[in-house]
């Protein structure tokens, strides 16, 4: 039986949003094939298209670089808090967790109440103005904390046994951080890394508020097409942010054989 | 004076740049922000909990419709999400502008509402989990008797969490909100794009002191409800 108790009307509102979202995410297709299918030609032949694509990579991979650098200097710490000194480390998941609540519009605000041209501190960092630079920024403080939370239940898991049978055969707690513990998350670092790359490559706000006039991101470029006054600008901002989601599914199978090849090159 | 301003400029900002901006409309925009999040960090709960609920207590392939739903809802650009959903209302004929933003703005926090809820759910201990099955007599009971005392703080943590989302969605609310309903993120990126920075400035100060009055009160009110139990 599909449920064994009466608990079968808990169903219904996870039933009633799947139904909405499939109803709309057909609709949408099917209107977007509506007035023309050359939209697709079109777009995907367009220069400015590729442009704010590989933008929005460039971000999104420089983040997710950054962010998995300092994650695993974290991580190490905290790992060490546990093997050497015994820490009780549950108590790091209230700081851990703050930069999640902070919103993404809230860090980018910030950034650019201080550091842009008519913030408080805008002489010292000036780089920071009209480049990618803040907007990875932003990114990078916020994916910290999401990667080190997505990994910490697995860093609880282990056990005092383990660690003092690990202290007894081998002295080295890298060897035990890098073979056992990042070994146990890289499926579930995997999926943040794909969340994290989906999130960034179509994220409106903090481009909007922090990057350059001239480069945009794919979220900046559909909502200039939602913006233009045409016989067919609807159309091609629907059919554009469609190719821009196809490309982002497309990516699933490729981040599955980078996990499939990291494991077998690393571990 | 000159080091006080250098060391808050924030505070020093929110003095000296207040004068440029209409108060009404700026009163407006941060009622409605308010508004409208709390009413989506509601429906969350009204939607991410009996399904967290299922998701624990039933071994069975409902998870999977789950994880596919919640997956695809976390991956999916917010921009795409209020396309797909304006499309949606249009054609069903809904033009309530408000019921379909809190609606929308809800689908982007049920992901984290959903997955903090499952962890809420696996910490309550075995024992609290039988005595529900035996001594209440609905869901409801036995969720507010045996549930909900441990899983309070990661109440807390979905309510901070949903606001901070709702409050800073910008291209959902402009494409589903009508004219008379803006909120604060609405009004200060239009600032930026017309490089009126002195007027963005004055209105992203009243969003991060939203935001940290709305943890705050959060807090308050997590505080109070264990104090009573």
């Amino acid at each position: 039986m599909f449920l064994k108790n009466k608990n079968i009307f808990l169903l219904i509102p996870i039933l009633f949003l799947n139904f909405l979202f499939l109803a709309s995410f057909g609709l949408l297709f099917i209107e977007s094939f509506n007035s023309d299918i050359n939209i697709y030609v079109d777009i995907v032949k367009s220069e400015v298209f590729y442009d704010s694509l590989f933008y929005g990579l460039k971000v999104a991979f420089s983040t997710i670089v950054y962010a998995l650098l300092f994650y695993f200097i974290l991580y190490y710490l905290l790992f060490l808090l546990k093997f050497k000194y015994s820490q009780d480390i549950k108590k790091f998941f209230f700081f851990l967790s703050i930069p999640l609540l902070i919103p993404y519009s809230f860090c980018a605000l910030l950034l650019f109440m201080l550091f842009f041209p008519v913030g408080a501190y805008r002489d010292f960092f000036p780089f920071l103005v009209g480049t990618s630079t803040a907007v990875i920024i932003a990114y990078v403080y916020k994916t910290i904390s999401f990667f080190l939370l997505v990994s910490f239940p697995n860093l609880l898991k282990i056990s005092n046994d383990e660690i003092n049978l690990h202290k007894i055969y081998s002295s080295n707690s890298f060897y035990f951080f890098w073979n056992i513990l990042v070994r146990r998350n890289l499926k579930t670092l995997f999926v943040a890394i794909f969340v994290v790359f989906s999130y960034i490559l179509n994220g409106y706000e903090i481009p909007s508020i922090l990057g350059s006039s001239i480069d945009k991101m794919p979220a900046l470029y559909v909502s200039e097409l939602l913006g233009e006054f045409g016989v067919n600008s609807l159309n091609i901002a629907y059919a554009t942010s469609f190719v821009y989601f196809a490309v982002t599914l497309c990516c699933i199978p490729i981040f599955f054989v980078c996990y499939i090849v990291t494991k077998k090159v690393l571990f | 004076m000159a080091i006080a301003i250098n060391l808050f400029p924030l505070a020093y900002m929110l003095f000296t740049q207040f004068g440029s901006i209409d108060m009404v409309k700026l009163f407006v925009a941060t009622r409605n922000s308010l508004i409208l999040a709390v009413v989506s960090v509601v429906l969350s709960f009204l939607f991410a909990l009996p399904s967290a609920y299922v998701f624990v207590s039933q071994k069975s392939y409902y998870r999977y419709l789950v994880i596919i739903f919640v997956f695809f809802i976390s991956i999916m650009p917010p921009f795409l999400i209020s396309i797909l959903f304006t499309n949606l209302f249009y054609f069903l004929g809904i033009k309530n502008g408000f019921l379909v933003l809190s609606f929308t703005h809800m689908l982007l926090i049920f992901p984290y509402s959903l997955a903090l809820m499952i962890l809420g759910f696996s910490y309550v201990p075995q024992s609290a989990t039988y005595s529900s099955k035996l001594y209440a007599s609905n869901f409801f009971t036995g969720f507010m008797m045996f549930y909900f005392p441990f899983m309070k703080n990661i109440f807390l943590v979905v309510a901070i969490l949903g606001i901070t989302i709702s409050m800073s969605q910008y291209i959902v609310t402009l494409m589903l909100g009508t004219a008379s309903f803006t909120t604060l993120m609405v009004q200060i990126i239009p600032y930026l794009k017309s490089a009126d920075l002195q007027s963005a400035n004055s209105y992203g100060i009243v969003f991060i002191v939203n935001s940290i009055f709305a943890i705050y009160i959060l807090y308050r009110v997590n505080n109070v409800i264990s104090k009573n139990k």
